[in-house]
């Protein structure tokens, strides 16, 4: 019997409502990562306390106490910024390869693109010398054109064989394996000393963060973030499968074609500046569908936000375990995320109804 | 108000599925198609929905046919994501959705779901439908749409004969009263001749060979 006025009540006005509800979620994640990037903010191998972060941070990076202002500004800020950036670009491109992949596995990490930036970073590590930028231009510059280039030769394979989700998939699980065996002979032919900077940029890290890697990633996430929102409802329309949504006039394999694009170019500004953090693009988007359900209107911006929020928190925990020397985050994120996913996947679960 | 077919063809993978159909149906019926397995049934809805290319032309009240007045429901309609039966009802309005969702759209969602006997399931998930609630939804978002050419591959095949006969006499045509201007179907095309579905069709098109098609 209640459960019969439950269902009665919920559809008075269950669209209006339930908004109201997603955008509460939507409030609350984001308080979440206001919380994160405080937190990280205030941990470091040099500490500071709230009262002294607060200022400093209102003081603008010119402030009176030259000290915290360097810390905070010249330090902290670009790897907290970039955290936020990163795990936002890595949530919108997974949800986005999950939904035209119709694949829940599907993440940079699938498709191949973090073995692929990692061969790139590589490459330049492995000829710093002989090439003409210098090492912080040019690994992010190769990571990001050979993640570009993974992204064509899966098109490619796409494009020849007639662009089913299986086939993409499947080409990029092999260009996954292509990238590792490559990335691996480089290592393999390696210096010692060239070799433990591959391996240190593989494991994923924030501390190679400046300002100007910031604005990068900023301006291409400025860049596609009108894209995605234009195509939020065919995306949606998209989760109805396949014949659905071509016989509602989604023009699937166009929309396909574009979405692919946009999650490699995320994914590739991603990557490049921090290394091998391929675990949030996975676990974010489950979070979000778990949480505010299949409309991309709300899941799209919900991925994003626990994306940064979990990469923020992840980065603030690195920090915080091991006050000296910090742990690369890229570690962290599956440490700390296996265990996410776990709870994620039981809550959802429990708050399907029968 | 009248449909047009002429000479319609379909190649598929180098063979041709569809030989020169040429078919006239009159606006405000029930047509089944009817044939036996592999003659081309579901070749010629998915052609004459737009979705296969095929050459010829299909004409509606002698203009040709705009994508936008009819609506077409495919055979394999499963939804294996968690979107919501709501959700589900407005993805049927996708050329008119926006960041937000006109309270008009929801009101016409609920009021056709309330037609069908689903009124209680708006805020469900697909999966936790039984499988003939799910196409009962599927059908009615097709609804959604107003479609003046309803073209539809075995809608009913998870249906029992008691939600068979509802579902099909919900989008037999009816006055244009008592369709609310929720839909006005004209043209209901429907698989399979051995089923309820051709009780309620005034009109059927047999394809006795394949690839051919013509009226009885």
């Amino acid at each position: 019997m209640t459960g019969m006025t439950a269902i009665a009540s919920a559809g008075v006005q269950p669209a209006t409502y339930r908004a109201t509800g997603k955008l509460v979620a939507l409030a609350f994640c984001g308080l979440a990562l206001l919380a994160a990037l405080a937190v990280d903010l205030s941990t470091g191998p040099s500490g500071m306390p709230l009262d002294t972060l607060l200022p400093a941070l209102l003081a603008g990076p010119h402030g009176a106490d030259r000290m915290a202002a360097t810390i905070l500004w010249q330090l902290r800020m670009p790897e907290a910024a970039m955290a936020a950036l990163v795990g936002a670009c890595l949530g919108l491109s997974g949800l986005q390869m999950q939904t035209i992949l119709d694949n829940p596995l599907a993440s940079p990490f699938t498709l191949g693109f973090s073995a692929a930036a990692g061969f790139g970073a590589a490459v330049a590590i492995l000829f710093e010398l002989s090439l003409p930028l210098p090492a912080i231009y040019a690994i992010p510059v190769a990571a990001f054109a050979m993640t570009l280039l993974a992204a064509g030769i899966i098109y490619l394979i796409a494009r020849v064989t007639g662009a089913s989700p299986e086939v993409l998939v499947l080409a990029g699980i092999a260009v996954l394996f292509f990238f590792q065996s490559l990335q691996s002979f480089l290592q393999y032919m390696a210096s010692p000393e060239a070799l433990q900077q591959i391996v240190f940029w593989l494991f994923g890290s924030l501390q190679k963060s400046t300002w100007s890697a910031v604005f990068t990633v900023a301006l291409i996430l400025a860049v596609t973030l009108p894209f995605i929102i234009r195509d939020c409802w065919q995306l949606t329309a998209l989760r109805l499968g396949e014949d659905n949504a071509a016989s509602l006039g989604v023009k699937t394999w166009a929309l396909r074609r574009r979405t692919f694009v946009l999650t490699a170019l995320l994914t590739a500004a991603a990557v490049s500046f921090t290394g091998t953090i391929g675990f949030i693009g996975l676990i974010a988007p489950h979070a979000a569908r778990a949480v505010v359900g299949e409309d991309h209107r709300f899941a799209l911006p919900m991925s994003a936000l626990a994306g940064a929020a979990m990469l923020a928190g992840a980065s603030a925990f690195g920090k915080a375990v091991s006050p000296g020397g910090v742990i690369p985050v890229g570690i962290v994120t599956a440490v700390i995320g296996v265990p996410l996913l776990f709870a994620i996947l039981v809550l959802a679960r429990k708050g399907r109804p029968a | 108000m009248s449909l047009e077919i002429r000479n319609m063809n379909v190649m598929r993978g180098g063979t041709r599925t569809l030989c020169d159909v040429s078919l006239s149906l009159s606006g405000g019926q029930v047509t089944a198609v009817a044939g036996p397995n592999g003659a081309g049934k579901s070749t010629f809805l998915a052609a004459l929905a737009g979705l296969l290319p095929h050459d010829g032309t299909v004409l509606w009240n002698g203009a040709p046919l705009d994508r936008r007045a009819l609506a077409y429901m495919p055979q394999n309609t499963d939804v294996r994501s968690a979107l919501t039966v709501l959700e589900v009802m407005l993805l049927g309005r996708l050329d008119r959705l926006g960041v937000r969702v006109g309270q008009d759209d929801v009101a016409d969602a609920l009021a056709l779901l309330a037609r069908f006997g689903l009124a209680g399931l708006s805020g469900r998930t697909m999966p936790t439908l039984s499988g003939g609630q799910r196409q009962l939804v599927m059908l009615s978002q097709r609804l959604m749409r107003r479609p003046q050419v309803l073209i539809m591959d075995e809608p009913t095949s998870a249906l029992d004969i008691r939600h068979q006969m509802e579902a099909l006499g919900h989008v037999k045509p009816m006055p244009v009263t008592a369709a609310r201007r929720c839909s006005s179907p004209c043209m209901t095309s429907i698989l399979r001749h051995d089923s309820v579905a051709s009780c309620c069709s005034s009109h059927t098109a047999v394809s006795r060979r394949p690839g051919r098609m013509q009226m009885c």
